[in-house]
């Protein structure tokens, strides 16, 4: 259980560098292809390919992170008001419906990204199927982090 | 129609009981494939999801978001209130006009109504509150000002309808200015009467002409940023998304070097916060997507066109249908997911009867930033209560006044295009 709770900090950790650097990269890159189209004259035709890819894999990388995180949007008003008990119920509601779709997501996001696999994106040759591969990743380190809350109860603050 | 009111409804029950919406939407999404009679392959869902997540110019999203949180971190927020403050704090119900006008101030560099009223409520709401306002006057105000961040440039929501309604980013933001000043007017109207028929605010004392002037000039490179942002946008130096990425440097280099309050220590911690909370919106505008291109296969576009068609709606009539639903759709839906739901079904039936679409989008914008304040959902709404630790209720007693102000401005931005659209009939 000790395993359990500390590669999840960990995992948190790994997601948090790949967020800032891939995003804080991403902004660099595209701020970047500005200056390079004024001062040199030239214009990065890979910037939007890459920028598609990583925005897909900061998208999903980061929602997992929320998941973690508990940051994902929701209407808190009944689970605010209710009583210990009912409380309880709906947090098992809540965890096991976002188990569910990640299920899914994980499972006919794999089928979708192995489809993808044989198709190139056109400046960067980059297989299509990398990018999807983004969402099943996502979702299998999603009930990774709703796994330790159901097994080991809320996480301390991170 | 039925089959997709059912999974709406699905949608609303779930989100109610606290499951976050992301799952809620994708539990309706994948309830309308299987309750629908014709056959879906999940993979083809998930593959509208992608591409509702994918498109090189939603990056725009994160990054105004990080934007928003560097000018804070980095001091630009609070000499704008300062400005506001030293240049209209003496009118009666001072404290309000300037709880509005940083609001405005705040809309010009940030695309994002919820970063808007965090900026400023975290600032105004304890002033307002130690001047004798209460807590609930004060969140109301804060949480209806805010919305003017998304009508003013730049905006998240407009960058994201021009993209569906195939219209120009530029137009949309040009047609931004004249409502985001109208909501801004009525509100500091609604605060100057207030300031006097409750005797909470006297006004403090005027500030000298030396003091505002010194407030003036340390507010400039604050006050420069939209007019960089939008004249390069307007000026084609840069699209709306490189426009963002300009925006994260433009704010680094003024909370670094000129203000010197952000520390290179707080960026990693703010670009890490800033990436979740978008990776949750880009998330939602994904499911959205999803959801949306189900509605699209089963046809529901094509017989709301067809009803409407018999019904025989003029173009005002249809735009009045247009506030009324998208007002009750906004209590429950934030802006984004709205816009993604709605514009699919209203683009096709406004080309039809000659509303012009950057008008269209822009009241359908109007209209569902009024929805971030409506009880019982909304995001500005919920930072407000957050930071002023007020009751709901209490806040929703102050807010009615406050919406019926909302509700004539968007009557006016709706019924009068050839005032509000003037900027882009202009540049047209």
């Amino acid at each position: 259980m000790r395993a359990l709770d500390a590669s999840c900090a960990l995992l948190g950790r790994a997601l948090d560098l790949f967020l800032v650097i891939g995003g804080g990269g991403l902004t660099a890159v595209v701020m970047a292809n500005v200056i390079a189209r004024y001062v040199f004259n030239i214009s990065l035709a890979w910037v939007n390919e890459m920028g598609e890819f990583v925005l897909l894999w900061l998208t999903f990388l980061g929602g997992a992170r929320a998941v973690q995180l508990g940051a994902h949007l929701a209407i808190t008003e009944l689970v605010d008001a209710a009583g210990p008990a009912l409380k309880r119920v709906l947090f098992w509601i809540a965890e096991l419906t976002a188990a569910a779709v990640l299920l899914a997501m994980l499972v006919w996001g794999f089928a979708l990204s192995r489809q993808m696999m044989g198709q190139t994106l056109s400046v960067t040759y980059i297989p299509m199927g990398l990018a999807y591969a983004s969402m099943p990743v996502g979702s299998v380190f999603g009930l990774i982090f709703i796994a330790r809350r159901l097994i080991l109860g809320a996480e301390r603050a991170a | 129609m039925t089959l997709f009111l059912t999974t709406f409804l699905i949608f609303m029950g779930i989100a109610l009981l606290g499951v976050p919406l992301i799952w809620a939407l994708m539990v309706a999404t994948f309830a309308y494939m299987q309750l629908s009679p014709n056959f879906y392959v999940e993979e083809g869902m998930l593959l509208s999801f992608i591409g509702g997540v994918e498109p090189f110019h939603l990056l725009a999203v994160p990054m105004f978001i990080v934007a928003g949180e560097i000018m804070v971190a980095g001091g630009v927020g609070r000499r704008m209130i300062d400005f506001a403050a030293k240049a209209l704090g003496f009118l009666r119900g001072g404290l309000g006009v300037v709880t509005v006008s940083s609001s405005m101030l705040f809309a010009g560099v940030s695309g994002s109504a919820v970063a808007d009223s965090a900026a400023v409520g975290s600032v105004m709401i304890p002033g307002m509150q130690r001047r004798g306002y209460t807590k609930e006057f004060a969140a109301a105000l804060v949480a209806v000002a805010g919305t003017i961040g998304i009508i003013i440039p730049p905006s998240i929501p407009m960058v994201i309808f021009a993209f569906m309604g195939n219209v120009s980013v530029k137009e949309l933001f040009l047609a931004g200015f004249i409502p985001g000043l109208l909501f801004g007017g009525g509100l500091i109207l609604w605060c100057m009467y207030v300031g006097k028929a409750r005797g909470w605010d006297p006004g403090g004392e005027r500030a000298s002409a030396d003091e505002l002037l010194r407030a003036f000039r340390d507010c400039i490179p604050a006050l420069l940023f939209p007019l960089v942002i939008l004249g390069g946008i307007f000026g084609g130096v840069f699209t709306p998304t490189e426009a963002a990425a300009v925006a994260v440097f433009y704010a680094l280099l003024v909370g670094r070097y000129v203000y010197r309050e952000l520390a290179w220590a707080d960026v990693p911690r703010i670009l890490r916060d800033s990436f979740v909370t978008s990776a949750t919106v880009m998330l939602v505008i994904g499911a959205t997507t999803a959801f949306a291109w189900v509605m699209t296969m089963e046809g529901v576009p094509m017989d709301l066109v067809g009803k409407l068609r018999g019904w025989n709606l003029d173009k005002w009539e249809f735009l009045l249908a247009v506030n009324i639903a998208l007002l009750l759709l906004g209590i429950f839906l934030e802006p984004v997911p709205a816009l993604i739901l709605t514009a699919p079904l209203l683009l096709p039936v406004a080309r039809g009867l000659d509303v012009d679409p950057v008008h269209l989008g822009l009241v359908m914008i109007c209209n569902l930033a009024i929805g971030l304040f409506t009880p019982p959902v909304g995001g500005t709404l919920f930072v407000a209560a957050k930071i002023a630790n007020a009751r709901m209720w209490g806040i929703t007693r102050e807010l009615a006044p406050m919406f019926g102000i909302c509700c004539l401005v968007l009557a006016v931005i709706t019924y009068f295009p050839a005032f509000v659209m003037a900027p882009v009939y202009w540049f047209r």
